[in-house]
């Protein structure tokens, strides 16, 4: 009887001990415990993205797609968009817009009707022929360059790129301080929407700054050779070659056949990938050339913060390698990922609310929507310029122009 | 005088790209009586034939273009007995057949080759200075090696038995056939020789510009005005008007700015109202 008890005790003993071990080393060492796995999303976020996947713009339009898609990722590996006790994994759903914003319209169409999408990235020259369908449907879209899109008749539209004007502004304002003595400008414009928005951007700067717009020449947008227009405004004795408003094949080719007839003057790129433009110009044509953009070109990774250096990392490992990355769009997705868990809610109206009341972090800082002053809507982030020269077979930053705050406020 | 040998060497670049392009798409149309919608895609294959035979695996830039030629224009060869010459007995069907070529080699390149533009680059470096006018080695050789091909293709129609034959052809089927000539070999050579005219400016060009799977359709658009110009089937007409609109395109962006695009369809109406056949054309009906 006593040696039934003894061994009941032992037993509740040693059953105490069993479960209490684990407790025991959990209290003991918790950071060593593996992180509880993120929970499953349970409900799906449809992301558009209208750009150019072929044709002219295609190297631009697929660097933006994968940038969107390396956002989601990310998003879904840390279990999705949390909105209350719901969390939303996305999912990235791109359209060909072959650069056509009667093909864009389609698109948009089929993505907000047949997908329910409420968040678009889109580009040029597609951007303002989708803008009535998106307000009609209170869907947010991010927007490239091209300020008239900016206002109040259409609040879901955002821009996180400065616009043309600034771009534009910028450069000559570093091109004015670097090289005083050369004032007579040639313009090369690829002959469409994108082109004219961006010739027309730059026309109110060169007065401001009191640059000479000497020619310009429209390259179709399917242009074969372009050595009969660089032969043309070269022969206008021109001093700075603008072709910012060429896709990047075109300034590439600019770039080329301008030093190839003795042209080594400042070109200017503003509108296109550089990596791709030195590609066809060739590196060592393409020294002297200017690229400035909203953000920094990923190539001058001396200058890059730790995000954009994390993306750029994870680019390199998704697509094997840094063919076409394009970071800027990563931000599309973060924000409006921001604004949602901000809002607590996929109401437009709270998510419109929440863009225009917090900061929002991006790949190169902490930022607050502006531009009331300017385009009468607060949908504008205000990044300063960076202005890059090709220089000694690479990219470098020479000089970071910050929009006056007045400008947008 | 440097501006305006200027204007000549780009105007006779342009020109002969356009020659060398509709003068393949003439060939076709006169002997095989075939609309070749796909003929631009062959231009585009043939840039990349060379990127790959060239800039992959790395052979010489003239051999890659000269494998690149035999190559697209076997593949014409192949284009004329697997399709055209099942539906040749009528219009229509050859032209749809044509239009399905047409928008599936594109898809069909850009699965094989991808998206991406690829680059040739400048394969014979330097420059030389004509009358003060600093002008790329490049540059000219693309005009001699046009000019070159364009004689060949010359001396083949106009000096050989297999030229005899297609001439025929062209000019009577039936008779062709009574006199014991092999159309469907005609036809096939023709495709051979105007695929490999396509190829062959392709592949010059593409040093100048780039290569993607989408530079087909704008080249057709222009050789289709050449063709019209110079007149349907004739090979002098399509060179002749393939230097027009060259000179007129590159005249037009230098002394009229963006008026390229309209240049084009002014000359061919000008021409048109006086001469309804071409410049140098018979073929008054199709």
């Amino acid at each position: 009887m006593r040696s039934k008890k003894l061994l009941k005790l032992v037993g509740a003993i040693v059953l105490a001990v069993v479960i209490a071990i684990p407790f025991a080393v959990g209290c003991a060492a918790p950071e060593e415990a593996p992180a509880p796995a993120p929970a499953e999303p349970t409900k799906t976020l449809n992301y558009g993205v209208v750009v150019a996947l072929t044709g002219p713009g295609a190297e631009w339009g697929i660097g933006h797609l994968r940038a969107i898609h390396l956002w989601a990722d990310d998003v879904n590996a840390a279990g999705g968009i949390r909105v209350g006790n719901e969390r939303y994994r996305v999912e990235v759903i791109g359209g060909d817009t072959k650069s056509d914003p009667k093909v864009a319209i389609e698109i948009a169409s089929k993505l907000i009707h047949e997908d329910g999408v409420g968040f678009i990235t889109v580009n040029p020259p597609c951007n303002e022929a989708i803008q009535p369908l998106l307000t009609e449907n209170k869907v947010f879209s991010m927007v490239n360059r091209l300020p008239p899109l900016l206002k109040p008749e259409w609040p879901y539209a955002f821009s996180i790129t400065p616009d043309g004007t600034d771009v534009s502004r910028a450069t000559y304002i570093w091109l004015q301080e670097e090289h005083p003595e050369l004032t007579r400008v040639g313009n090369i414009v690829t002959d469409d929407i994108f082109g004219h928005g961006s010739y027309d951007l730059a026309v109110p700067v060169y007065e401001e700054l009191g640059f000479e717009n000497v020619v310009v020449q429209w390259m179709p947008v399917d242009v074969l050779d372009v050595y009969p227009f660089v032969t043309a405004i070269l022969a206008k004795g021109v001093d700075v070659i603008d072709a910012s408003g060429a896709y990047a094949e075109q300034g590439g080719l600019v770039v080329k056949v301008a030093r190839e007839l003795g042209f080594w003057g400042p070109i200017l790129l503003t509108g296109v990938l550089p990596g791709l433009m030195a590609e066809i110009a060739g590196w060592e044509k393409a020294e002297g050339s200017v690229t400035a953009g909203g953000w920094q070109h990923t190539e001058n990774w001396e200058d890059a913060t730790e995000k954009e250096l994390e993306v750029y990392n994870k680019y390199i490992r998704k697509y094997g390698s840094a063919d076409k990355i394009n970071s800027i769009s990563y931000n599309d997705g973060w924000i409006f990922q921001q604004a949602i868990e901000k809002a607590q809610s996929l109401d437009p109206d709270k998510i419109l609310e929440a863009l225009h009341t917090y900061e929002f972090q991006t790949l190169h800082g902490t930022y607050r929507f502006t531009g009331k002053g300017r385009y009468g809507i607060d949908n504008q982030l205000p990044p300063p310029v960076w202005i890059s020269v090709f220089t000694g077979g690479t990219l470098k930053t020479v000089g970071v122009v910050v929009t006056p705050p007045e400008y947008f406020e | 005088m440097e501006f305006w040998i200027q204007l000549v060497i780009n105007s006779l670049v342009l020109g002969l790209t356009y020659v060398l392009v509709a003068s393949g798409l003439s060939l076709v149309l006169g002997i095989n009586r075939i609309i070749n919608f796909a003929h631009g895609e062959f231009y585009m294959l043939g840039g990349f034939g060379v990127y790959w035979i060239s800039i992959v695996f790395g052979a010489n830039y003239f051999i890659a273009l000269l494998i690149t030629i035999i190559i697209l224009g076997a593949l014409g060869w192949v284009v004329q007995r697997g399709f055209y010459q099942r539906v040749q007995a009528s219009l229509l069907r050859t032209v749809i057949v044509s239009i399905g070529l047409m928008l599936s080699i594109p898809a069909l390149a850009q699965l094989a080759f991808g998206e991406k533009t690829r680059v040739v680059g400048t394969v014979i470096p330097g420059s030389v200075h004509l009358f003060g006018a600093p002008v790329t080695v490049e540059r000219l050789a693309i005009i001699l090696i046009s000019i070159l091909v364009m004689l060949g293709l010359w001396y083949v129609v106009q000096r050989t038995k297999f030229g005899l034959m297609m001439r025929v052809v062209a000019e009577n089927r039936e008779v062709a056939m009574l006199q014991g000539i092999n159309v469907k070999n005609a036809n096939s050579l023709s495709m051979f020789i105007g695929c490999g005219l396509a190829a062959a400016a392709g592949g010059v060009f593409a040093p100048l510009a780039w290569v993607s799977p989408f530079l087909g359709a704008g080249i057709l658009f222009k050789a289709f005005i050449v063709v019209i110009l110079g007149g349907i089937g004739t090979i002098t007409g399509a060179a002749a008007a393939g230097l027009l609109l060259g000179f007129a395109e590159v005249m037009g962006v230098t002394f009229l700015g963006g008026w390229i695009d309209v240049i084009p369809f002014v000359i061919v109406l000008l021409v048109l109202l006086f001469r309804p056949t071409g410049l140098l054309g018979r073929v008054k009906e199709f």
